[in-house]
């Protein structure tokens, strides 16, 4: 990849949440200048990304999600409500943290585990305009806790079909108007997402601060 | 007989090793191999010359014969005998 474009980690496609076939949403993306990540729990050849979406209603569940899910897919997005369990999930090293509350101690953990917290597009564009001030509101802080703490931010779409897809401009411009700065935005919008791919795709991981270099 | 799976229980003295990262700039990319060991430090001897690196800001690849295994130096702070039990945790 040697032009900065949009990756977009959090798409479902029919095969889990979603509405359109990974082939069309490929189809979409390429003709928006984006490349995407599928979350549905299944490695795709198709030039996506394969990523894993993983719940949980308690941290037992979500140790063994996150053991069942780790070195197979090129990232694994925790999407968990509760102070408790997202705590659980920074700490069990998720890649990526799903769009909701975040404290300090998240906000540490996450720069110490290398773990990304997510903002994801599609809970402020589809949300009711009352609650929007609300979300705007989050993100803010979340941004605020990103430049204090210095862990990473990743920006998602979440998108559930082909018309959910965003374009560079679009998000690059929304996040700037949200507050971000432009190497901030870049970062959560590129960098981030390219670094985690990275990161799994080229590593066996055996213990925490322990890896193999896949062959 | 070593395995990435036993590398951190295992003696690392012979091993041959190299430096990937480090908070001091000057430690990256020194590769030898492995000639002694304390608490903190890994000696490494590499061109006729033993260096000193201190384990708790530095990256590892450790080569071993059917592997190259990545390692936070962190998770080998500990004296040669107390790593034998040290317990790890999965990611």
């Amino acid at each position: 990849m040697n032009k900065k474009t949009f990756i977009d980690l959090h798409v479902h496609s029919i095969n889990s949440k979603g509405v359109d076939t990974p082939t069309r949403l490929l189809y979409h993306a390429d003709q928006l200048g984006i490349k995407i990540g599928l979350c549905d729990g299944i490695k795709y050849d198709i030039g996506v990304f394969s990523g894993i979406e993983i719940f949980a209603k308690d941290k037992k569940e979500l140790k063994i999600k996150l053991k069942e899910a780790r070195n197979k897919f090129d990232y694994i997005i925790a999407n968990v409500d509760g102070i408790e369990l997202r705590r659980a999930a920074v700490e069990n090293c998720a890649d990526i943290l799903a769009h909701g509350e975040v404290d300090t101690y998240i906000a540490r953990k996450a720069r110490e585990k290398n773990v990304a917290l997510e903002i994801n597009l599609s809970k402020l564009i589809n949300a009711d305009p009352q609650k929007r001030i609300s979300i705007l509101r989050h993100i803010k802080t979340v941004l605020m806790l990103s430049n204090k703490y210095k862990f990473d931010l990743i920006v998602t779409s979440g998108a559930h079909n082909r018309y959910d897809l965003r374009a560079f401009r679009e998000v690059y411009e929304l996040l700037k108007a949200i507050g971000f700065s432009e190497e901030k935005a870049l970062h959560a919008m590129y960098s981030v997402p390219l670094k985690i791919v990275e990161r799994n795709r080229k590593y066996i991981h055996i213990y925490r601060g322990v890896r193999i270099l896949r062959q | 007989m070593i395995t990435p799976y036993n590398l951190v229980r295992h003696e690392l003295i012979g091993l041959r090793c190299k430096v990937v990262a480090s908070k001091n700039k000057n430690l990256v990319g020194i590769c030898g191999t492995v000639v002694d060991e304390t608490k903190n430090m890994l000696i490494i001897e590499t061109n006729g010359r033993e260096i000193k690196i201190p384990k708790n800001v530095v990256t590892l690849h450790f080569y071993l014969k059917e592997a190259v295994v990545e390692v936070d130096g962190e998770v080998l702070v500990a004296r040669p005998e107390d790593r034998i039990k040290k317990k790890l945790k999965r990611c």
